[in-house]
């Protein structure tokens, strides 16, 4: 069954993550939306926490985060993503699952910022662009 | 020998220090760009470096004189941007930005990235040093900032960038 997540922007609530716990020790997180408060860290970093908890929890293997349909996400979005990957890479004695990120090349925040991850916590995060529709 | 071809286009902005500015001086700023260079990487670049100093300048504003100013040229094919904000400071913070504007400068811009990302768990949890080193590797902007009192002035200039690049 799948939950979703959801964040304050600057316009609403404009900020949605679908999480989709699958078989085969495989998670799945759909995001889509913008994230440009100033202080999104506040809420965006407590709420990927408590996912890596559940994530350490659940046993599973890998979680696959897809951010190509996500528009835009500030510098304080951001950092709450990378305190999810640096407690990813670094707690529990090492990474317990991987994450699999998936970004849009076309987009330059996500094609530099996105993939410069894979240096912050080689072990447990890889990068790969999206497949483009047939 | 063959003219100079030099275009030049600018905006300031007066605004109130709220939130719900960001994302429209964001948006304007990529259709300001687009329609000026064709250079949609670019224009995402320059974008996301003006909607980060807007960001610093509406989260430390103590009061509500904000400025935003965008001056782009275009000389012989290649574009240069350079933006600024403008707003007054609480003393801690006028202390503070000059230092992270220095360590920002230090190393290449991807050094300088990852410092301040691999920095992230020491932070408070609604720090925003990450913008500033952001602007530099990201935005591929050079920073410096200007204080007069509680005035603070923080200035990114870009490198000069080949205009009217097709998307892939």
């Amino acid at each position: 069954m799948s939950s979703q997540l959801s964040f304050q922007g600057t316009t609403g609530r404009d900020f949605k993550a679908t999480v989709t716990p699958g078989g085969e020790g495989v998670w799945r997180i759909d995001c889509h939306g913008t994230i440009d408060q100033t202080d999104a860290s506040t809420s965006v970093q407590p709420v990927l926490m408590q996912l890596h908890e559940e994530l350490v929890q659940s046993g599973i293997n890998r979680v696959e985060v897809d951010l190509a349909a996500v528009e835009y996400m500030n510098s304080s979005g951001l950092k709450g993503f990378i305190a999810w990957f640096l407690a990813a890479e670094y707690s529990n004695g090492g990474p317990r699952y991987a994450i699999e990120l998936v970004y849009d090349p076309k987009k330059t925040w996500q094609a530099v910022s996105l993939t410069v991850m894979e240096k912050v916590a080689p072990r447990a995060v890889k990068v790969r662009a999206m497949r483009e529709a047939a | 020998m063959t003219p100079e071809i030099s275009t030049t286009a600018s905006m300031e902005v007066h605004f109130s220090a709220e939130e719900r500015c960001l994302r429209h001086v964001r948006l304007s700023i990529v259709s300001f760009i687009m329609v000026m260079t064709e250079n949609r990487d670019l224009a995402s670049r320059v974008a996301m470096s003006a909607a980060e100093l807007v960001e610093n300048a509406v989260k430390y504003a103590t009061s509500p004189k904000v400025v935003f100013r965008l001056v782009a040229k275009i000389v012989d094919g290649a574009a240069v941007v350079r933006l600024e904000t403008e707003n007054d400071a609480r003393a801690e913070m006028v202390d503070s930005v000059q230092r992270i504007v220095e360590d920002v400068g230090r190393g290449d811009g991807m050094d300088a990235y990852l410092r301040f990302v691999r920095a992230v768990p020491e932070q408070s949890i609604n720090a925003s040093q990450l913008g500033l080193a952001r602007i530099r590797f990201e935005g591929q902007m050079d920073l410096q900032a200007e204080i007069q009192g509680q005035r603070v002035r923080l200035i990114a200039n870009s490198v000069p960038t080949r205009t009217h690049i097709e998307a892939a």
